[in-house]
């Protein structure tokens, strides 16, 4: 009796896993996506998730797109764990059948592509800037990268009349590699002088022996390439010990600016340009809508994937299903992209995606002004 | 202190499960077997902890880095030479042994947490090396995209994996019976009374670790067979802790003990994990009761109740 209890509940949880792949409604368009919803990224996880669910709500209170409803499967990668984003993706490819999915950080992107290369998945990056991400089948980047950020910057601080740097970066290949390939190369061909470079050990919250050593060679000003808090304490830093030059990081938000404090004044930040004020319908609808549902103002990282979700996805499911193809396959919509590479954004105009899986929008140098990020240069991105 | 794991009942238990796991890739959607696949890999990898941290009495707290350099090994094998792939089944475990022959013989001057603590130290250093060295082990990146030929299905990857996790838990088993593995259970109990009875105590510890880290090198292959590529975490001490965890709470004082670790937590990561953020306080609130009422472990506390009622 109790042998037959046993195979009867193994029976039934058989049955209710095989269940689970078979449920899915047919009219239901599943969005993968990989953030980091706890720990010490959350932050990015939190902006961007909401980012791209306003987006399916946006498109779903329209109608959806082709009798097609926008589902988001939101999976946690934690403190940007490879192992566990594998496995989620593999579950919102064999289980959710996702024929798309929103990725961020430069690790997790180039860890989960080769199976969506493999499965035909297209990936939207709209978070991670590394060049790194260049050239990778089905990924396609809606932030800037590093390749377009450091020039214009690099360019900034030669007309502001600086000649000599110093440079601080996460001492990993996501630092090391664009210092090297990127900011010495390009700054040394201006004529300018790099004083020191630093490789600092992230998660930190004191700089100071590396900050101190770079204050030794005297620079006009310091070139940050570092990721999360750790730029915030680098500023402070950088302060505290009378280096009071001119700064650049590659990222800056709320979260931040509560650490640095008055400290971030003369901090400098190159990056896409998400103009809050705008007048268009579609932005302001965005940025109205997360205004009055989050109670603050959306960042970048929620308007790149609010873009991903509300303009880019839906014209390619469009572009599919006028085709008659499967709009679930990820390959047609990796195809439909090149018919017209250019969306709209709510960034203003358009958004155009390069052959490399780079793109081509609005982008600024922004000046950090009593806490606030203000835009003093508009740059057109390379 | 240890419970017998073949008896009658259990030896038929253990075929049972064999013949269900041979037959699921039948019945289930392919996530779950590939997720089958993962608690298999990483069960091996926690029971080959087991050997030096249960039967051995040793606090291996990195062994991740076996693990670690079996899969690059693995991995570097198949995308940097032409060879065919069975020589990196072999070198992996090969390579893993000799890492654990080297850091053994640096750690096994120290004994208990001190040896843990130097363990660490150098685990760490290896990460660092394969997290820094960009032009041969990619870096953060680390390689993608090396997968076997033959067996880069999931549903091959699985029965691959299926088979060679049997034959090494059979070799396990046979090790923690052998004269060897007695005497490595008495120098666990008693090293100063093994020492007095002529045993080589330092050796014997020695070969414990190198056997261990064989087999997690093992496990790093088969994850590199399953995932098709490697990175930096899977070198990282974070990592050797969840493996630790996975002995405690399935039971550290029985071989099958951390199979069934693996299997909860890699559920609950996996699975749990993807419907709720919080599946980290889900298993914290499974480890203290498991502190609480099973400090053995869930098959610890099973096995002592049969014992008992027997």
């Amino acid at each position: 009796m109790k042998r037959i209890k046993i195979f009867s509940l193994c029976f039934t949880v058989l049955l209710s896993l095989c269940a689970l792949s078979y449920g899915a409604d047919a009219k239901t368009f599943n969005i993968g996506a990989l953030f980091p919803m706890t720990g010490p990224q959350a932050y990015y996880g939190r902006v961007m998730s909401r980012g791209a669910q306003m987006g399916c709500n946006h498109i779903n209170a329209d109608g959806g797109v082709e009798g097609y409803k926008l589902k988001l499967i939101i999976s946690d990668f934690k403190n940007v764990d490879v192992m566990l984003a594998l496995s989620a993706m593999q579950k919102m490819i064999l289980i959710d059948k996702a024929g798309c999915v929103l990725t961020s950080f430069s690790a997790i992107n180039l860890g989960v592509q080769p199976v969506c290369a493999e499965k035909h998945v297209l990936m939207i990056n709209g978070g991670a800037y590394s060049p790194k991400l260049a050239e990778k089948p089905y990924l396609y980047s809606t932030k800037v990268s590093q390749n377009q950020m450091a020039p214009p910057m690099l360019r900034h601080f030669w007309d502001m009349g600086i000649r000599r740097i110093g440079i601080i970066h996460i001492a990993d290949p996501a630092g090391e590699v664009p210092v090297e390939t990127l900011v010495k190369p390009l700054w040394t061909q201006m004529g300018g002088t790099i004083v020191a470079t630093e490789a600092h050990q992230p998660g930190l919250t004191d700089y100071s022996s590396y900050l101190s050593r770079i204050k030794e060679g005297k620079p006009d000003a310091l070139y940050d390439i570092s990721t999360g808090q750790d730029q915030a304490f680098i500023v402070k830093g950088a302060r505290e010990i009378g280096l009071n030059i001119p700064m650049t990081v590659p990222d800056w938000n709320d979260d931040f600016q509560a650490i640095a404090g008055k400290t971030s004044e003369n901090v400098y930040v190159p990056g896409d340009h998400f103009n809050l004020e705008s007048s268009d319908a579609s932005a302001r609808r965005f940025i109205d809508g997360y205004k009055a549902k989050w109670k603050e103002a959306p960042d970048i990282f929620a308007a790149n994937y609010y873009d991903a979700v509300y303009n880019m996805l839906p014209e390619l499911i469009k572009r599919v299903v006028r085709k008659g193809a499967n709009p679930a396959d990820g390959a047609e919509l990796e195809k439909a992209i090149w018919e017209n590479p250019a969306f709209k954004t709510v960034y203003g105009g358009e958004i155009k995606i390069n052959r490399d899986g780079s793109s081509n929008k609005p982008i600024a140098i922004f000046k950090i002004v009593e806490g606030k990020k203000t835009v003093i240069k508009q740059v057109v991105s390379e | 202190m240890f419970y017998g794991l073949i008896n009658r009942k259990s030896f038929g238990m253990i075929f049972g499960i064999l013949a269900v796991l041979l037959i699921l890739p039948l019945l289930l959607p392919r996530f779950y077997i590939y997720l089958i696949a993962l608690i298999l890999i990483t069960g091996l990898l926690a029971t080959s902890l087991n050997l030096v941290l249960g039967y051995g009495g040793m606090y291996q707290f990195h062994h991740a880095v076996f693990y670690g350099v079996g899969a690059y090994t693995f991995a570097l094998m198949l995308t940097k030479t032409k060879l065919p792939a069975w020589n990196a089944y072999l070198a992996a475990p090969i390579a893993a042994a000799l890492l654990g022959l080297v850091m053994g013989a640096i750690c096994i001057r120290l004994s208990k947490l001190y040896f843990g603590m130097l363990q660490i130290s150098l685990g760490s250093l290896v990460w660092a090396i394969v997290f820094r060295w960009y032009s041969f082990t990619g870096g953060d990146d680390g390689i993608h995209g090396c997968s076997v030929p033959d067996i880069s299905s999931i549903t091959s990857s699985y029965y691959f994996t299926l088979v060679t996790t049997a034959v090494c838990l059979v070799l396990m088993y046979l090790i923690v019976n052998s004269p060897f593995g007695r005497i490595f259970q008495s120098i666990r109990d008693n090293p100063g009374r093994s020492e007095a009875v002529g045993v080589n105590v330092k050796l014997h510890q020695l070969t414990g670790l190198v056997i261990a880290a064989a087999f997690a090198g093992v496990a790093g292959a088969l994850f590199v067979t399953v995932e098709g590529c490697v990175f930096p975490d899977l070198l990282f001490w974070t990592l050797s802790l969840e493996v630790l965890i996975m002995c405690l709470l399935g039971g550290w004082f029985t071989f099958l003990g951390p199979m069934l670790g693996a299997a909860v937590i890699i559920t609950l990561r996996t699975v749990v994990g993807i419907y709720t953020e919080y599946w980290t306080l889900v298993l914290g609130i499974v480890l203290m009761l498991l502190i609480l009422f099973l400090p053995e472990g869930v098959l610890g506390y099973f096995f002592r109740k049969t014992e008992s009622r027997e």
